[in-house]
């Protein structure tokens, strides 16, 4: 059974010169360009492709398109495995390795089909009503082994080594499938100029036409389909995607698509062209034109997934498109016209054919030749065959009469077709049920969209033509193009026939439906739709996931219209009662790397770096992240721990002098005459009288008069101010200043923008940072009469710009250095270079920590959105002279009590102890719960200074119990130790050092 | 979901911020001692909020564009946007 | 220690990846970085907020003011329509230096002028598939029959903000992307050039002056 015995000598479009060797399974076949894996498998006479999920029946290639529900293999090795593939979309390539699913130890030889025993107690919503005594078991025994015996692919747990990209894509107008309909509708949209985007999952253009022995223009449709394809290749603005789904339609018209760039490839070929695996575009539309086309429907009955029942019209196409005839004892079971075309495509390629129609009669019997046996009026029964369909009984639908046995090794099923309109309904709107094609469609697609050919409900090729010519042409006028003169039709034959009776299950008197599957991928029968509508899960909704039919890889587009007709049958309702069940993106599985594009691992974020970095990274610093900067943590010298470093740095600052970099702050210039008075609006404090050339604190509230940020603000001329604010409050406050001005005060004449990649900044501190820096700025006298405390001027460093502040936030001597970002590292070198001789040490944001904790200054911890002015001890601060964002908000009767949490030093009672951040505050460490918290500590560090732990916490009515002893509790970590409430603040006190 | 800004066009999503309801009046300023006088206008202003299942005027800042902050008309259950104005009158004032 | 002091471009320490494509081809893209480019930031002001484009618009000797998102030159600089009450001025130094001076006096009463000139990070993109890359990042519609010859325009790219110039011929941006994002934005393009293939100019020259920054 291989060396291609299914394989015809002509036809298809296939080459047959180009032989391809690929393996399934460890054994070897051959195949050509152009099959898929499935046609290939077909043409090597494999019909066992794989076992089904719960039950582990014997499964075959049902389909020729993605809605396969059943041929789902694994693909690649190692970290490229993919499980759950569905063979039908696989382009064949030299080296394709293709493993069945779920099966042990062998497809043949399926042990685990012992499932199929246990199937009463497997049915649906099983796990509702068995397995569940005694209960313990259903963790450690039972969930376990159901999970092993049952499911699809697997996975291996290595991270995804190829690489996807994202990327946008814009047109007027959209036109998904590229069959007929979608051909001619580019065509007439071209002709306007129109941006016209052409989107096919397959490699080539033609849609179903590929599948059918169909005449345009008196031609093979595959030369007009050429001759379309080089007339739209020509147009500049006409763009076509192929290898392409569109997943998703979204606000906007905004779509999804995933183009599969190099599945196609094989793997080393891939990698050498640099080419990501999978791209997924989004599209940018005007209009959309769905010419999606339809899928086709199984019949429903007994044994119905045996291997070597497909659908009919994928049958075709195995002999139209890949040349492969599979089957030679065919059957052809049929409620409508359109599975003649098999009947006679089949026989014309020397199988013998017998079609069962469930109908009276059917037109489309004359295009076949006399010769063919049709059963009107009569249903197939009893298949038989595990691995492989070998008879079938078929049987008068009414039960009376004859019932003829029939060898074969094909059943043909096709029980009608499905307009794609799930594009159409992505954004809420419900198909409606149409009686004459017995279907889902959508009449009026809605604003911007239309729809043509099958996905319209229009399977007459004629009429599929006019209409979609329309689809262009309407699209184009919407984009408010001229569209001319509808080109005219090329000419097709007029002899389309469709007939459909819908026909949902066999009548109770044949089957009873436990062994008709209706959702091959997720084993759901009848018989379970039927136990669903017992226990009141009828309702589609509930039906599906009550049983779980469509929620498989396939999303039920084989099974969900006829699991909706065997509903509406067992309720009494019309499937216009019924309706479907909401369609959401996305159209079928996508690979979550494709999702995610580059955005992972290291690229997940970008990395923001200070113009200093290099100097940070060349010295070994640990770096840390605050918000998306990288900042130092610590400088550990060899031998050194975070402690010893954090310890070594500290003690410098104060003992002599250090340096850090800064530049993370967020720094906003302004300009304009009521630059003043703005500030004023917006802080608690005022800076409209401030001298020039001086800074001062500030703090800012939100409108509901908590605490929003604090930084600095300098005058640096009459109608000229620099603000720094929080290097993460960086993008909030400067959006909130711009909705002051924009919104509230949109009077005042001030202007102010962003500065804060345009400066380095450094902090130099310590006792020594004035010797430091005057050694090293020209043109500024940083005595301390001449620059005293909160001065702010300018000097230069070897000709380079800077602007010195003399603000402290360690609470040592200390001046901020601000550079031209260029010479950033520049500056800072020269310093360091300065400052050698008295010590000068590097220290990171640990150090910085720890040092305004030892001064009491309130940070991120503190200013968590609960805290008030008030209870941070900044109350005095506010002005009582002028109104500003959050002052009545923030006086609120309950935020002015002195019970409120206040800010308050903690100092553990025994010296070695310690405490973390996030320990709560209690005075009975015996009690649990949550009414027994009294506070928290927000900040928690070992100071070197003091030599002993140190926080800062908000306590209930904390600023009266200075002096008093708490418990700080951990009961998480199972920690607790006493502590004595102090003032916030542990060195210098009076604030001495800054002002020397 | 795009956003018509008046001076960049059509933007998608990721190139705003939310900025909450357009429909509150801010109390005038006042610098009155009196609790209670106008803490029933501010507590509206800052929590009250009417929520409609419909169109909705609601604040949208262009941060990743003209940062220009804007008052859109989005009807909140099909987020069909309506209007799309500046909110600045300086703004308005350049456009016309 | 009596040296000038060493300007820096933000990519000195950036690693460019290497490429396995096909080196013999025309990259697709060629990425260069511009070194001293001057940048000024404008907000009209003084609550006419017609002056300030009316001043533009005589510079530039046009009929009306620029279009939302155009841009146009004259004398070396690139005047760009970037907000309602916003231009951004480019121009490159040395050459530039006295039309910068000029346009700024012109502008001072109706404006609040911002030197941005250090706080960016300035690519010039040209080559076939310049567009193409770029689109892998923004959703900009840079084929737009609306799109001017010359324009400019505020947008983010992978999260990062950059002001997107471009000029004609087409195929020809300028990309001002804020300084800090420097590696990660580079890191970004290459990976998306990988695949028509591509070429980096660092410039090592880079001049630097003093200027006034106190009003």
């Amino acid at each position: 059974m291989n060396q291609q015995s299914n394989r015809l000598p002509n036809g298809g479009m296939i080459d047959r010169s180009r032989v391809i060797n690929f393996s399934f399974d460890r054994r070897f076949y051959t195949g050509h360009q152009g099959d898929t894996l499935a046609s290939a498998l077909m043409a090597n006479g494999v019909t066992l492709t794989g076992r089904s999920f719960k039950y582990h029946r014997p499964r075959g290639i049902y389909t020729a398109g993605p809605e396969e529900p059943n041929a789902l293999v694994t693909l690649g090795h190692g970290a490229r495995t993919e499980p759950n593939i569905a063979a039908t979309t696989v382009e064949l390539f030299e080296g394709l390795e293709a493993f069945s699913q779920n099966r042990w130890p062998s497809l043949r030889f399926d042990l685990l089909a012992i499932n199929s025993l246990f199937k009463p107690l497997l049915s649906a919503g099983f796990y509702y009503k068995t397995f569940m005594w005694p209960r313990s078991f259903w963790y450690a025994l039972y969930e376990p082994m159901i999970r092993r015996a049952a499911g699809l692919g697997a996975l291996q747990n290595e991270p995804d080594p190829d690489h996807y990209e994202h990327s946008h894509i814009h047109c007027d107008i959209l036109i998904v499938g590229a069959g007929p309909a979608g051909l001619v509708a580019a065509s007439e949209a071209a002709k306007t100029g129109a941006r016209v985007l052409l989107v096919d999952d397959q490699q080539t253009p033609g849609g179903y036409l590929s599948g059918e022995q169909l005449e345009i223009d008196h031609k093979p449709t595959k030369q007009w389909v050429c001759h379309i394809k080089d007339q739209l290749r020509l147009k500049e603005h006409v763009q076509m995607l192929s290898r392409t789904t569109v997943v998703g339609r979204y606000d906007g018209m905004t779509f999804s698509a995933v183009e599969r760039v190099c599945d196609h490839l094989g793997d080393q070929q891939a990698q050498a062209a640099d080419l990501p695996r999978q791209r997924l575009w989004t599209i940018h539309a005007k209009q959309f034109i769905c010419a999606a086309g339809a899928i086709e429907r199984p019949l429903v009955f007994d044994n119905n997934d045996c291997p070597g029942v497909m659908l009919a019209g994928a049958a075709r196409s195995y002999l139209n498109r890949y040349g492969v005839l599979p089957g030679r004892d065919v059957i052809v079971f049929t409620n409508n016209d359109d599975a003649y075309r098999t009947a006679r495509d089949l026989s014309a390629a020397g199988a013998d054919v017998s079609v069962v129609d469930t109908r009276k009669s059917a037109a489309g019997a004359a295009i076949l030749p006399a010769d063919i046996k049709i059963f009107y009026e009569h249903a197939l029964t009893e298949i038989a065959g595990t691995i492989q369909v070998t008879s079938a009984h078929i049987t008068p639908l009414s039960g009376e009469g004859e019932k003829h046995l029939k060898t074969c090794d094909l059943i043909c099923v096709s029980g009608g077709w499905n307009p794609t309109t799930h594009l159409l309904s992505h954004l809420g709107q419900r198909p409606d049920w149409s009686e004459d094609i017995a279907a889902f469609s959508l009449a009026e697609p809605g604003d911007n969209a239309f729809v043509a050919g099958g996905a319209a409900g229009s399977f007459d090729l004629a009429d599929t033509l006019e209409k979609a010519a329309q689809a262009g042409c309407h699209a184009a006028k919407a984009c408010g193009l001229d569209a001319g003169e509808q080109t005219p039709s090329p000419l097709v034959p007029q002899d389309f026939t469709y007939g459909i009776d819908a026909f949902w299950k066999m009548p109770d008197h044949l089957c009873d439906g436990s062994k008709s599957f209706v959702d091959l991928q997720n084993d759901v029968t009848v018989g379970d739709l039927q136990l669903a509508q017992r226990e009141g899960f009828g309702h589609a909704e509930h039906a599906k996931r009550y049983t779980t039919l469509g929620m498989g890889t396939d999303q039920g587009k084989l099974s969900n219209v006829n699991a909706l007709g065997i509903l509406s049958q067992l309720r009494g309702k019309t499937l216009a009662e019924t309706g479907t069940t909401t369609y959401r993106p996305l159209y079928g599985p996508v690979a979550l790397g494709t999702l995610a594009g580059q955005q992972k691992g290291a690229a997940f974020a970008p990395v923001r770096h200070s113009a200093i970095h290099a100097w940070h990274a060349a010295q070994g610093a640990v770096l840390t992240h605050a918000g998306l900067w990288l900042r130092p943590y610590y400088y550990p010298r060899p031998g050194e721990d975070f402690a010893a470093a954090v310890k070594r740095e500290v003690l410098a600052v104060r003992s002599s002098v250090g340096m850090v970099d800064v530049s993370t702050l967020g720094k906003i210039e302004m300009k304009g005459p009521d630059a003043g008075v703005f500030l004023d609006r917006l802080y608690i404090n005022s800076f409209s009288k401030m001298k020039i050339g001086r800074a001062r604190y500030g703090a800012m509230l939100r409108e509901d008069g908590m605490m929003f940020d604090d930084g600095t603000v300098s005058r640096l001329a009459r109608n000229h101010y620099f603000i720094t604010v929080t290097t993460v409050n960086a993008g909030p406050v400067l959006a909130h200043m711009e909705f002051c001005h924009q919104t509230i005060w949109p009077e005042l004449d001030v202007q102010f923008c962003t500065v804060s990649e345009n400066w380095a900044a450094m902090a130099v501190a310590g006792p020594k940072s004035r010797d430091v820096l005057a050694s090293v700025i020209d043109e500024l006298d940083l005595d301390n009469e001449a620059f005293p405390f909160m001065a702010v001027g300018n000097g230069t460093i070897n000709g380079a710009f800077v602007r010195i502040f003399r603000i402290s936030f360690s609470g040592e001597l200390a001046y901020e250095v601000y550079a031209d970002a260029r010479v950033g590292q520049g500056v800072w070198e020269a310093i360091m270079f300065a400052g050698q001789s008295m010590g000068i040490t590097a220290y990171g944001t640990e150090a910085m920590t720890v040092m305004r904790t030892e001064k009491g200054h309130v940070a991120g911890p503190e200013l968590d959105g609960r805290t008030t002015a008030h209870d941070l001890g900044l109350g005095r601060m506010m002005s009582q002279k002028k109104d500003f964002i959050g002052r009545r908000m923030a006086h609120r009767d309950g935020l002015v009590l002195d019970t409120t949490k206040q800010l308050v030093g903690l100092k553990p009672v025994e010296a070695g102890a310690s405490f973390k951040m996030g320990a709560h505050l209690v005075e009975d460490p015996t009690l649990i719960g949550p009414d027994v918290s009294q506070g928290h500590v927000t900040t928690a560090v070992y100071s070197p200074s003091c030599d002993h732990f140190i926080g800062l916490a908000l306590l209930d009515g904390g600023r009266k119990r200075i002096g008093e002893q708490i418990f700080v509790v951990s009961p998480l970590h199972n920690e607790q130790i006493e502590a004595v409430i102090s003032e916030p603040v542990f060195v210098d006190p009076e604030g001495e050092r800054t002002h020397v | 979901m795009l956003i018509d800004c008046p001076w960049c066009g059509e933007r998608p999503l990721h190139e705003f911020t939310y900025g909450g309801d357009a429909n509150t009046t801010r109390p005038l300023e006042s610098t009155n001692k009196d609790p209670g006088e106008d803490l029933a206008a501010w507590m509206d202003h800052v929590y009250l909020r009417a929520n409609p299942a419909g169109p909705h005027k609601e604040y949208w800042h262009h941060v990743s564009g003209c940062r220009s902050w804007l008052i859109v008309t989005r009807d909140t259950t099909t987020h069909i946007i309506d209007q799309v104005a500046f909110a600045a009158p300086r703004a308005k004032e350049v456009q016309e | 220690m009596s040296e000038l002091m060493q300007a820096r471009s933000a990519l000195e320490t950036f690693l460019p990846p290497k490429i396995s494509g096909n080196q013999d081809q025309k990259p697709g893209v060629v990425i260069e970085e511009r070194p001293d480019i001057c940048l000024l930031q404008m907000f009209a002001r003084n609550n006419d907020p017609l002056q300030l484009a009316n001043i533009m618009t005589q510079y530039l000797s046009l009929e009306k003011p620029l279009a939302p998102m155009a841009a146009a030159s004259k004398n070396g600089l690139l005047i760009c329509a970037t907000g309602p009450l916003e231009y951004w001025v480019m121009g490159q130094k040395p050459d530039a230096i006295d039309a910068l001076a000029q346009i700024q006096s012109k502008a001072e009463q109706s404006a609040s002028i911002f030197d941005q000139s250090e706080g960016k990070l300035v690519l010039a993109l040209t080559g076939a598939k310049a567009a193409d890359i770029l689109a892998k990042g923004t959703a900009l519609d840079l084929h737009a029959k609306t799109l001017l010859a010359k324009g400019a325009a505020h947008t983010v790219i992978e999260h990062i903000p950059v002001l997107l110039t471009w000029q004609s011929p087409a195929g020809h941006y300028d990309l001002l992307i804020a300084r800090s994002y420097a590696h990660s934005f580079m890191t970004w393009l290459c990976d998306a050039a990988r695949e028509v293939g591509f070429v980096i100019n660092i410039s090592d020259r880079n001049t630097h002056t003093m200027a006034n920054k106190n009003d």
